[in-house]
């Protein structure tokens, strides 16, 4: 253990340097300052919404118009001239919408004809809120349009009810999980799920990378700095160096997920705002599909990350064996990355438990699989899948470990480079 | 009488190359032996294999009686191997890197302590002892290394080209300080193709080429053997 210790104090003497946390401390702040940014943007855009409008029916159903779409909080500016002063008039005032109401629209409506209202997105810059506005606008004007369908369905026919015409068929959905059915859409569950496990992929992708990097950088340069041949004639136990990596790099990938976590999550609840995943959830549904995760439940995801995290360092370690230097170690360790962006996009497309059985294997045979897995296993309460995940995870560590610490205690973490070419004395 | 090192028919390949062809030698305890011979004649394998970090394909290598590939963990407490062109952890400073090293020889923190007072002897950098490795020249470093290489008082230290790459000041210095453990019972065991330096340290040399030992004497003998000037001369007689 104290051998350990010395070896994880030296790892992290090694590792935390200010090349190291500047840029992690940039990039945690490059993604708050976006944040911020956004932020600012999205206050502007909730803002009161300014149209110009222009108005040449000078109608009732033209007045109708713009009261609704005043009672929608649109700050209207009647229009002065014809279309083109109008539209110069939006540009010189900023304004990035207009609506204009042509002459004969009331006529057309009451004989029962289409009319046409224009809308003209006057754009000076490109900006989503702009675009974002444009639909708002587009439904005010469906929902216009559906109050005056009812108005000519009240006139056609006075004994039926005008939304019984508009809507014959109302589907009313369930869905049925661990043999309950509740009243929901397929769209709600999904975003029960996506809402409780969303952050899971993103901090298990960076902690493998980080992680499987460090550990490739940690063996590449000692063997470049040839430290690793004078730490390998010391009188101590392989397997010691091997854990005494894997600690250092598992602890400094944890801390640079961490600090980059923070940046992150700050950036998307900017960017996603009120829209952010799981805002519209219904609690009751959740509660009586029973897809909560417990306290209990996300141990378990703890422990499946934790795992997969050790079955990362622990391939990644056997992989940088096997490089020349700091540079060919990093490329050494590229099939951990390929193995978790494989079962990322994989079970994020395919649902694991109904897919072929060839891609059924394929999946469950990657470790990394499993921290993907294992969330959505708790929620739909199918445990043995997190427990077979555990073991599989547990065994594939050990025997990583097993292979790396005895590679260490063989030649061939010597070999491995002269087999490339490069002359011995 | 116990010797300090036996090497019998060693044999090293790499792939087709036959690195190593069966040499053979012996160092006695407190001798400093040299392997001299030219890039690519053997030298640094012979170390490696010594100091544990390969595994020969032929013959036997002895450290005070213990096989290099049976009893590995326990050559390496009696040895202290010290690669060529070696680096330090560039981001600890002098005196963290040799507290790292000292904590793997020490039982306590007393015996930690005399070994980095010693290290901090051989090293004599001074106040620049507390600045990281990555501020130091060429020659601090390889001081400090050859502090980390004696500071436990190996029973056989095993340097490869101890002064390769060095100026002439830190060269002798580095000289004297090998010289120094010796004459207190540090067996060592040092390759060089400087075939001076070689002269300079050792009290018996073996001459490698092509993975074979060609000769083996003191340099005294061998100069009066083959009527040369110096190692250098005897040893291209020799190879012809």
């Amino acid at each position: 253990m104290k051998v350990i210790v010395n070896l994880l104090g030296k790892e992290v003497r090694e590792l935390l340097t200010r090349q190291m946390l500047v840029p992690l401390v940039a990039i945690a702040l490059l993604f708050a300052v976006i944040g911020k940014l956004v932020r600012s943007e999205q206050a502007k855009g909730s803002g009161p919404h300014q149209v110009v409008i222009a108005d040449y029916d000078r109608s009732a159903l033209s007045q109708r118009i713009k009261w609704f779409l005043e009672s929608e909080h649109l700050v209207l500016t009647e229009a002065q001239g014809d279309r083109e002063a109008t539209l110069k008039q939006a540009k010189d005032e900023g304004v990035n919408w207009v609506i204009v109401i042509p002459k004969g629209l009331e006529k057309s409506i009451e004989v029962m004809e289409t009319g046409e209202v224009e809308i003209y997105g006057v754009f000076q810059g490109f900006s989503i809120t702009q675009t974002m506005k444009g639909v708002e606008i587009k439904q005010l004007i469906t929902a216009l349009n559906n109050q005056l369908a009812q108005d000519h369905l009240a006139k056609v026919s006075p004994a039926v009810k005008p939304k019984n015409l508009l809507l014959p068929l109302r589907p009313k959905q369930f869905v049925v999980v661990k043999d309950q059915v509740v009243a929901g859409t397929p769209e709600m569950l999904s975003e029960i799920v996506m809402s409780q496990t969303f952050m899971i992929p993103m901090v298990l992708m960076l902690v493998i990378i980080y992680a499987s990097q460090m550990i490739a950088a940690s063996i590449g340069q000692e063997k470049e700095n040839k430290t690793l041949e004078t730490l390998l004639t010391v009188p101590i136990d392989r397997l010691s160096i091997v854990l005494g990596k894997m600690l250092g790099a598992g602890l400094f990938s944890l801390i640079i997920t961490g600090v980059f976590m923070l940046g992150f999550s700050y950036y998307m609840g900017a960017v996603m705002g009120e829209q952010s995943i799981g805002t519209n959830i219904d609690s009751q549904m959740v509660n009586e599909l029973g897809l909560g995760i417990t306290l209990q439940g996300y141990i378990l995801v703890g422990f499946a990350l934790f795992l997969a995290v050790v079955c990362a360092l622990s391939l990644a370690t056997l992989l940088s064996v096997f490089a020349d230097d700091a540079k060919s170690a990093h490329t050494a360790v590229m099939p951990v990355i390929f193995l978790v962006m494989l079962p990322f996009f994989l079970t994020m497309f395919f649902d694991i438990t109904t897919a072929s059985l060839p891609v059924r294997i394929l999946v469950y045979a990657i470790p990394f699989s499993y921290p993907f897995l294992v969330p959505k296993a708790v929620m739909f309460g199918n445990y043995s899948i997190v427990g077979f995940g555990f073991l599989y995870m547990a065994l594939f560590a050990g025997i990583m470990i097993f292979l790396a610490a005895r590679v260490f205690a063989t030649d061939r973490i010597l070999t491995a480079k002269l087999r490339l070419g490069k002359k011995q004395s | 009488m116990e010797t300090a090192c036996e090497v019998r028919d060693l044999v090293r390949n790499y792939g087709e190359l036959r690195a190593l062809d069966g040499i053979s030698f012996s160092i006695r305890p407190g001798e400093i032996f040299g392997l001299i011979g030219p890039n690519g004649s053997g030298k640094t394998t012979t170390l490696r294999i010594l100091a544990t970090l390969l595994r020969p394909n032929g013959g036997t290598a002895t450290v005070f009686g213990l096989d290099v590939t049976r009893k590995p963990k326990a050559v390496r407490r009696l040895i202290s191997y010290l690669p060529e062109d070696a680096g330090a952890y560039k981001n600890l400073s002098g005196i963290q890197y040799l507290k790292f090293m000292a904590a793997f020889y020490a039982r306590d923190a007393k015996g930690r302590d005399q070994m980095i007072e010693q290290a901090m002897k051989i090293a004599n950098l001074g106040f620049r002892i507390q600045n990281k490795v990555k501020t130091y020249s060429k020659g601090m470093t390889r001081k400090l290394l050859l502090a980390r290489a004696l500071m436990m008082r190996p029973k056989l230290a095993i340097l490869d080209e101890p002064t390769s790459g060095l100026d002439v000041t830190n060269s002798m210095e580095l000289r004297q300080r090998i010289k120094e453990f010796a004459r207190q019972g540090t067996t060592v065991l040092l390759s060089s193709h400087n075939m001076l330096e070689v002269e300079f340290l050792s009290g018996r040399v073996a001459m490698l080429c092509k993975g074979r030992i060609i000769e083996t004497g003191t340099p005294d003998g061998l100069k009066e053997k083959y009527q040369a000037r110096n190692l250098e001369e005897a040893f291209i007689t020799i190879g012809k």
